[in-house]
């Protein structure tokens, strides 16, 4: 699940860097780039505890 | 390609990405380049996330291009000074300084094993030479410590994070500066070889004289800033450079066969920069709050603090505190824990050991007492120092995630001895000691025993509003005298207290003249007069301190470079008969090299 939850956050990341590029997709890039940060920290929380 | 995050790297990811994630919501303050902006940011992170992630020196080297690539897309897609173009060649100049000497550490042991994979690298650096061992040390010093603000590194900080915004700098400052450290940790504990082997521990006693030394100059430097960013950005190297000083303590303990005070010294680098990257995060998107409210990025008398939401208050406060090391924050924590590892050096058994220690504490304590000044003035000029002028209320988005990251470094302090077990995996596989488990005795915090010292954050927290009862007790009891306001003597002036109160320039001014021999100041008055010189039209003030290793270091390797480039303009001389005899006499050198 950890593995998944982390693949996830680079999928976020790599779409919220294509979406970037168009000025409509502004607002879905910072939503793609927030949730995929929030997605690493919560499997680097899993991962630890 | 492997792929793989080890509990170190998932801790040190995780706080990093808590700012970046606020900063990304946030987005930049600068209204064009939001795109591009936000292009650089993604670019960083996957970029950080293959530094912490990778298992191959390849894979490994193009991440570690892309973060760079990304951390100077996000700062000039900004556009926020005219020439930001020039302070981001600098940054990436000085990255591909270390960029260079990665590449140098990879060939060096990944040459004789089958491939790049970071599991043969130890096998191969057991087989080095002891020259080639502390080659490969000073190379990743120099690859990572181009990052890290190393000394002298650190010059490319101010101008290219006063360049970008601050929630760039939230990044740069946070999740980049942890995996630049991530590497650095990685290679010189896990690749170089044993321990013990000859040049290792004498590596780590530099790395803690150079951590030391860079700590010392970058506080002082950015006691002198009045650029939020600039201050700030120093900051981030001199915290850096703290948890570098771990990083040596905990190669010299482990050089020394004290496996758990290294373990102990290198927790306390990753406690040190999870509690920073959150402080400094909340500071540097407090500083685009100042910008979007004044319309720069000045230190001055904005009259923030009472115009804005009380959250915001809160959150810039706890962020300060915490860098200035006041209790109970997670800064204090982890600075303490800094003072009691440098402490046990007498454990060391080479005298050369346990002095390089006590002089690392004696400038550790210079430091962290100059960076509280530091945030004393930061907080209390930038913040709360009052004005007539007409400013704006720092925006409610901007008070949320300061007030975030301020409650997140509390619950970090607080919550420490459950912070502390969740690096015992961690600890248990690099050095196979329980040190996490004994750095805490029920609530309270102790140096692997409760004989030498403890604090517990966790109980301060209930004690110092207990403590604060007293002068609320005092104010009480002196209640039947009358308060009774009066004039303050302006030295004959018109009372103007916004006029007469301390700016940055002036409450920097002791430290500028104590320490001159370092910052070799420059004042420069010029004045402008219509008519006789007492007539004054204009007074022009600029002020500045002189960088160390600018004039000495970079610009004759500036300059240097210029030359070979005038000089080899003669290669493009646009003859085409020219570049075909450069093409044959190229492929003659190649036939003489491959034909015996």
């Amino acid at each position: 699940l950890t593995s998944d939850v982390i693949a996830a956050g680079v999928i976020a990341w790599a779409v919220a860097a294509i979406t970037s590029l168009t000025q409509r997709g502004l607002i879905v890039a910072r939503i793609l780039l927030f949730a995929g940060c929030i997605a690493l920290i919560a499997a680097a929380i899993a991962v630890n505890r | 390609v492997r792929f793989l995050l080890t509990p170190d790297a998932l801790w040190l990811l995780g706080f990093g990405l808590a700012p970046a994630a606020l900063a990304c919501a946030v987005c930049t303050p600068a209204v064009r380049g939001q795109s591009g902006w936000l292009f650089g940011a993604a670019m960083t992170l996957i970029g950080t996330l293959g530094v912490f992630g990778l298992q191959d020196g390849a894979s490994f080297l193009i991440a570690w291009e892309v973060m760079s690539f990304g951390g100077a897309v996000m700062i000039l897609s900004e556009k926020l000074p005219a020439d930001a173009a020039r302070p981001v060649l600098f940054m990436l100049g000085l990255l591909e300084i270390g960029a260079v000497a990665l590449v140098g550490v990879v060939l060096l042991l990944g040459f004789r094993a089958p491939n790049f994979d970071f599991a043969g690298f130890s096998i191969t650096a057991a087989e080095l030479p002891v020259a080639l061992t502390i080659l490969t040390g000073l190379l990743l010093i120099i690859g990572f410590g181009a990052k890290l603000g190393l000394l002298p590194f650190y010059e490319w900080f101010p101008g290219a994070y006063s360049s970008g915004s601050g929630a760039s700098g939230a990044l740069l400052s946070g999740v980049v500066l942890n995996a630049a450290y991530f590497g650095l940790s990685r290679g010189l504990l896990n690749w170089l070889p044993n321990p013990t082997s000859p040049g290792v521990p004498e590596l780590g006693a530099f790395l803690l004289v150079i951590g030391v030394l860079t700590a010392v100059l970058t506080a002082l430097y950015a006691f002198q800033e009045e650029d939020w960013r600039s201050l700030l950005s120093f900051s981030s190297a001199e915290n850096a450079s703290i948890a570098v000083a771990m990083l040596g303590a905990a190669m010299m303990f482990r050089g020394d066969g004290q496996q758990d005070l290294a373990s102990l010294a290198w927790m306390v680098a990753l406690l040190h920069l999870a509690g920073h990257a959150l402080a400094k995060g909340g500071l540097f998107l407090t500083a685009d709050g100042v910008y979007r409210a004044t319309g720069g990025y000045s230190i001055f008398h904005s009259d923030l603090l009472r115009r804005s939401s009380w959250v915001f208050g809160v959150g810039a406060l706890f962020a300060a505190m915490s860098l200035s090391a006041m209790p109970p924050q997670a800064g204090f924590v982890s600075e303490w824990y800094v003072f009691q590892t440098v402490f046990q050096g007498f454990h060391l058994s080479t005298l050369a050991g346990r002095l390089t220690m006590a002089l690392a504490g004696a400038g550790l304590a210079l430091t962290v007492a100059v960076a509280f000044a530091t945030f004393v003035k930061v907080f209390g000029i930038g913040l709360l120092g009052r004005s007539t002028r007409g400013v704006a209320a720092v925006s409610p988005t901007t008070a949320t995630v300061v007030g975030l990251l301020g409650l997140s470094l509390l619950i970090l302090a607080v919550g420490m001895p459950a912070w502390l077990d969740g690096l015992r995996v961690a600890v248990a596989s690099e050095f196979g000691t329980e040190a996490a488990s004994q750095m805490h005795d029920g609530l309270l915090l102790v140096p692997l025993t409760a004989k030498f010292a403890f604090i517990s954050p966790t109980l301060l927290v209930i004690v110092m509003p207990l403590l604060a009862l007293i002068p609320i007790a005092l104010i009480v009891a002196h209640r039947r005298y009358a308060v009774r306001y009066a004039p303050v003597w302006y030295g004959g002036f018109d009372q103007d207290p916004e006029r007469a109160s301390t700016t940055a320039l002036t409450f920097s001014n002791a430290m500028r003249t104590f320490y001159s021999f370092v910052y070799r100041p420059t004042e420069v008055i010029e004045t402008e007069a219509h008519g006789p010189e007492y007539f004054i039209h204009r007074l022009r003030f600029t002020h500045d301190v002189a960088p160390i290793f600018g004039p000495y270091l970079f610009a004759p390797a500036i300059r240097t470079v210029y030359y070979l480039a005038q000089k080899l303009r003669a290669l493009q001389s646009g003859h085409l008969n020219f570049y075909l005899a450069l093409i044959g006499g190229l492929l003659v050198i190649i036939l003489a090299l491959t034909l015996p």
